[in-house]
């Protein structure tokens, strides 16, 4: 209810201030899947506003579409119908340079599964958006140093991900999300995986990120705890905001 | 288990691809095989077919041989071995024109024959004929053939020119176009009375041929060595020299079975890195099985009944294509050429061809799978059960280090080996640096990858870096690498094998300083001066040459000996005297001394100083070896001695060698001597024509082999395109997290092409290498069947071989690159 009545508010035209601090926002957003003849509607005409800087969890049950709606955030899916803005520009309106472009200067992305290239060592995927960029990954040596410092993963530089445990994967992931300096940062069940422990040093890291450097991050999670180091939960329910 | 072997049936189906790879290269694998294997018996076959066409039942024959006093025979002596024989006949072997206008003449071949014996040697059949029973006088059967084309009617007259005059011959008899008169589409066979002929041509009670055949065939040998004792100063012969014939089709065989090992090879590699496919597919389901009681000898019957089943199809349709490749080979041996001189292609195959070639099929197929099988049997059930196979494959550290020696052995050994074990030793070479090179392919393909990273930064760009990163650890490229590499060095052997030979012929000719080679029975000083004298001529050599003669040992043969007249012989032929030429041939007349070729030394083990002794005419006789020269003439294989103690100790009387140089028009100068021997039986051929009918010859050969490569190269593509598939389904989730990060879909593009660019031409390297290797074994390889040719590179197919590779690399992954960015990033993530 509360986002509701705070999109309203936000929501005045030419605002210049509001719009450049929205960081997020998603208008009548719907996303159907066809199957056969079936048509199922995931998503049903969802908006939602998420301002610059904010730690926000989106929870629900299994099935309810929140990796969905995650993943049109960031531009991986297109919706049905609606549309994504990041950052005041429209997803749909780009073309998949220009997606790209946002995606890895813009974005970070953060899977369940981690999802590491296996034959590059941590380094290597870390640089990847660096390299995908186009820049010189020489120049990134101090940027690298430091990211790694910051997950906690200076001495594993060279090792490739099989030979890291699933906490230490998860933290490539989030090193590599946030090596270009995104201004977003999207993670869909980022400490599913990991015992409680080791969770909760990863959703440490996420907040130290979001309050030092003013990072907005988006998580979908199970657990309340995690949910607990952000500062606004949104709820989804058979593909409803709730 | 009946759920397994529907799995099993399900993967054969649905992987219609690979189905179809892995069928493919088992039926070409057996095809080649069956083709390479059945090709000599049909050669053979043609060869006596051939043969038989003119001589009938004929199996032994008596002709003037260069030592005989006239050019005739005759079967009186032969009589004494009449009771033995089914028949003695007696034929002339004439010439004839007929005028087809006032310009053009017909050569017909004129054969003088007794009809009753004829009949019985070599029957006829008649399309029309009237009274040829009493077959004398100026009679003729000729061919239905010639009696369409010319529109000669039975019992019409026929004017040919013999010996220079016009004879006129009542046509009694148009035979069916089958035997004798089988059409060839060159020559024109005709058929007089012998009496007849034996009157124009002056011969009376004479023949150019006795034909005899045994009452009892096992009794030919005996026979032939009576027959020998009978005519001393004649050649007896078989009519249809088996041994010879045998040894010339074997030559054949060699070099084929060699391409069936390069074909074998790479198939033995596709079903192999398949079955690696198909078992790790299949694990889940094994494991399941197994979690439940099945043995592990089911679950192994399973995988096994699936290669058997493979090898089955690829087995049976290989024989089938087989005999198609087997026409087609026999008829690109035969060429045009062959066609038009009567060769018939027909093949002489056996049951046990098809059973022996379904055989390899069979074994090929499982043993090539077998070892991915019998790995996947030894996974214990928990591990297969909780997904806990080790993924890392332990990096083998001793293999790099024994494809280098191996590497090195390869290229050092050939050169050491002594010649009784080279042929065995020097294959297993050029099989040895194949596994040497798959060895050394993932270290090579690092050290390429590392130095292209660096490279691609600069070329490129970091989609550059990344696809060089991408090759490191990559089992598809790697095995497209090795593929790309066997099929490239197929290719690039061949091509090299047949561009040097083609070079080589063309120096052996180049050394022939003459331009015509005269062959006229009886040819003494007369001749030649005869010769010497006519237009166009500038000048004429005469020299003596004996075939296959017999070393001392009786065990050994040269090719050609031959007895030269060293004022002129150097300016004849360039033989490639070490040395000083003339001084080295003239040496020759001082004595029983010999020039012998470098290759003969190699053969014989002997060197300047050693002597050589021959069975010769006149008895056992010592040469000492004076010179060594090189040609590749006679396969290398010939020896010279002086012209002096060639008519000695040959007893020779008549040159056989008989050379021209002409000045102006050849073909006028050989019309001028034709015209002045024109009875005399004269055959003339010039230089340019023997080069031409050796490399066409040559070239039917190698176009063959030259299939063989492409086919090679052929499955090598097919299982290149099924790596690119099998690595697109393996790479897509990567593929998609590179998206995720911010991949555009024209860097995932940029990164594939330049992936298979890096791929194709690493395998294009690691292919020459590999072709570069198993070439500079051919040489010692071809040194042991006696053919001492050296390998010229030619640059122009060294880049092709590489430019080949990438662009079969590019080719291959255009479809993987278009769908990387049709890639639905989603999917690809979210499914385990
Ligand atoms: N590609 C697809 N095709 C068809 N249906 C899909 C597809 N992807 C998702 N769905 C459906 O959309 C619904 C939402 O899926 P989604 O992955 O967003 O759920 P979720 O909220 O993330 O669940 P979980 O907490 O289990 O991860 C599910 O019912 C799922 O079956
Ligand atoms: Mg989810």
């Amino acid at each position: 209810m509360s986002v509701a009545i705070e999109a309203q508010n936000l929501r005045k035209p030419f605002n210049l201030e509001n719009t450049m601090s929205i960081a997020i926002e998603a208008q009548n957003l719907c996303k159907s899947f066809n199957l056969g003849n079936n048509v199922v509607e995931v998503l049903k005409d969802i908006d939602l506003q998420i301002n610059k800087g904010e730690f926000v969890s989106i929870m629900g049950p299994s099935g309810s579409g929140k990796s969905t709606l995650l993943y049109l955030i960031g531009g991986l899916d297109k919706p049905t119908s609606g549309n994504v803005m990041i950052n005041g520009k429209e997803l749909s309106a780009m073309k998949d340079k220009e997606q790209s472009i946002l995606r890895r200067r813009d974005i970070g992305f953060v899977f369940q599964f981690y999802n590491l290239v296996p034959n590059l060592n941590v380094e290597e995927n870390v640089m990847l958006p660096i390299l995908l960029d186009g820049k010189k990954v020489k120049g990134h040596k101090e940027r690298l140093d430091e990211i790694l410092e910051l997950v906690g993963l200076a001495d594993r530089r060279k090792h490739t991900p099989r030979e890291l445990s699933g906490g230490q994967q998860q933290r490539v992931a989030i090193a590599r999300a946030l090596v270009n300096e995104p201004e977003i940062l999207l993670a869909d069940e980022p400490i599913g995986n990991l015992d409680s422990k080791t969770g909760m040093e990863v959703m440490a890291l996420l907040q130290d990120i979001n309050k030092k450097k003013a990072k907005t991050i988006v998580q979908v999670t199970h657990s309340k705890e995690a949910a607990e180091y952000g500062n606004r939960t949104i709820n989804v329910r058979d593909g409803r905001l709730w | 288990m009946a759920i397994i072997f529907k799995f099993a049936l399900k993967s054969i189906r649905e992987k219609k691809f690979r189905t179809f790879l892995i069928i493919f290269s088992i039926m070409m694998s057996s095809a080649l095989f069956f083709a390479s294997f059945s090709m000599s018996g049909t050669v053979e076959q043609m060869v006596i077919d051939r043969i038989k066409k003119s001589t009938g039942s004929a199996e032994i024959m008596i002709y003037p041989g260069p030592k005989s006093p006239s050019p005739y025979v005759n079967d009186r002596a032969a009589m004494k071995i009449k009771d033995q024989a089914d028949y003695i006949i007696e034929m002339i072997q004439g010439s004839a024109l007929y005028k087809i206008s006032e310009t053009e003449d017909l050569n017909v071949n004129l054969n003088g024959y007794e009809y009753d014996e004829l009949q019985l040697m070599n029957p006829i059949t008649f399309k029309e004929e009237s009274n040829v029973e009493s077959f004398s006088g100026r009679r003729i059967i000729i061919s239905s053939n010639m009696a369409e084309k010319y529109k000669l009617e039975l019992n019409s007259t026929l004017e040919l020119k013999i010996a220079g005059l016009k004879q006129r011959f009542t046509i009694v008899g148009i035979a069916n176009p089958t035997g004798l008169f089988t059409e060839d589409g060159r020559t024109t066979t005709a058929v007089i009375p012998k009496e007849t002929l034996e009157n124009l041509y002056n011969m009376k009670g004479q023949a150019t041929t006795v034909y005899i055949k045994p009452k009892d065939i096992s009794q030919k040998q005996p026979l032939m060595e009576q027959l020998e004792q009978l005519y001393k100063r004649d050649k007896t012969a078989e009519v249809i020299p088996m041994e010879d014939i045998r040894r010339q089709s074997s030559t054949f065989t060699i070099p084929f079975m060699m391409m069936v090992v390069l074909v074998m090879s790479i198939s033995i590699f596709i079903i192999y890195t398949s079955f690696k496919v198909i078992t790790t597919e299949m694990l889940p389901v094994i494991g399941t099985f197994r979690s439940i009681g099945a043995t592990r000898k089911m679950t192994d019957f399973v995988l096994i009944t699936q290669s058997v089943v493979y090898g089955i199809i690829g087995g049976a349709l290989g024989c089938a294509l087989g005999v198609g490749v087997l026409y087609v080979m026999a008829r690109t041996l035969l060429g045009p050429e062959g066609i038009a001189s009567g060769f018939e292609v027909k093949m002489n195959i056996s049951a046990f061809n098809f059973i022996l070639s379904f055989g390899v099929a069979l074994i090929l197929a499982i043993f090539s799978s077998w070892v991915p099988i019998v790995k996947v049997s030894k996974i214990p059930v928990k591990e297969i059960v909780l997904n806990q196979i080790e993924k890392t494959h332990k990096k083998k550290h001793w293999k790099p280090i024994v494809g280098l020696i191996m590497a090195v052995s390869v290229l050092i050994i050939p050169r050491f080996i002594p010649r009784d074990m080279a042929m065995m030793v020097n294959v297993l070479c050029m099989i040895l640096s194949g596994v040497a090179v798959s060895f050394l392919t993932p270290e090579l393909t690092k050290g390429f990858a590392r130095f292209f990273e660096k490279a691609y930064l600069y070329i490129f760009g970091n989609e550059g870096v990344l696809a060089a990163q991408n090759l490191r650890e990559n089992k598809n490229m790697l095995n497209n690498i090795s593929l790309l590499a066997m099929g490239i060095s197929a290719i690039l052997m061949i091509n090299t094998i047949s561009y040097s030979v083609f070079k080589e012929v063309a120096n052996a000719y180049k050394d022939m300083n003459y331009d015509i080679e005269v062959n006229i029975g009886g040819a003494d000083r007369q001749v030649l001066s005869t010769i010497g004298r006519i237009e166009g001529v500038q000048d004429v050599y005469g020299g003596y040459s004996t075939y296959n003669i017999e070393l001392g040992n009786g065990k050994d043969r040269i090719m050609m000996l031959a007895g030269v007249d060293s004022a002129k012989f150097n300016s004849y032929n360039d033989i490639g005297i070490l040395g000083n030429p003339q001084q080295e041939i003239e040496e020759l007349d001082g004595g029983r001394n010999i020039i012998i070729t470098t290759a003969l030394k190699y053969k014989l083990g002997l060197d300047i100083g050693d002597y050589i002794t021959f069975n010769m005419k006149t008895g056992k006789r010592d040469y000492k070896i004076t010179g060594l020269c090189e040609t590749i003439n006679y396969n290398g294989q010939a020896a010279f001695i002086s012209d002096k103690y060639f008519k000695k100790d040959m007893e020779a009387r008549y040159y056989t060698d008989v050379l021209v140089k002409s000045e102006g028009n050849i073909d006028q100068t050989v019309d001028h001597i034709k015209e002045r021997f024109r009875d005399r039986g004269i055959r003339l051929i010039t230089v340019a024509e023997m080069e031409k009918s050796n490399n066409d010859s040559n070239a039917a050969l190698f176009s063959i082999f030259k299939g063989f490569s492409i086919m090679t190269m052929v499955i090598g593509i097919f299982g290149i395109l099924n790596n690119f598939a099998i690595s697109f389904m393996e790479r897509k989730r990567v593929l998609a997290v590179l998206r995720s990060v911010g991949m555009s879909k024209g860097q995932s593009i940029k990164m594939i092409m330049i992936e298979a660019l890096t791929g194709g031409f690493i395998g294009g390297a690691v292919g020459i290498i590999m072709g570069v290797m198993m070439i500079s074994i051919i040489p010692y390889l071809l040194k042991t069947i006696d053919l001492p040719i050296d390998m010229t590179y030619d640059p122009v197919l060294l880049i092709n071989g590489l430019l080949g590779g990438i662009i079969v690399s590019l080719i291959a992954s255009i479809s993987p690159a278009l769908k990387s960015s049709k890639l639905n990033i989603i999917e690809a993530i979210k499914y385990e």
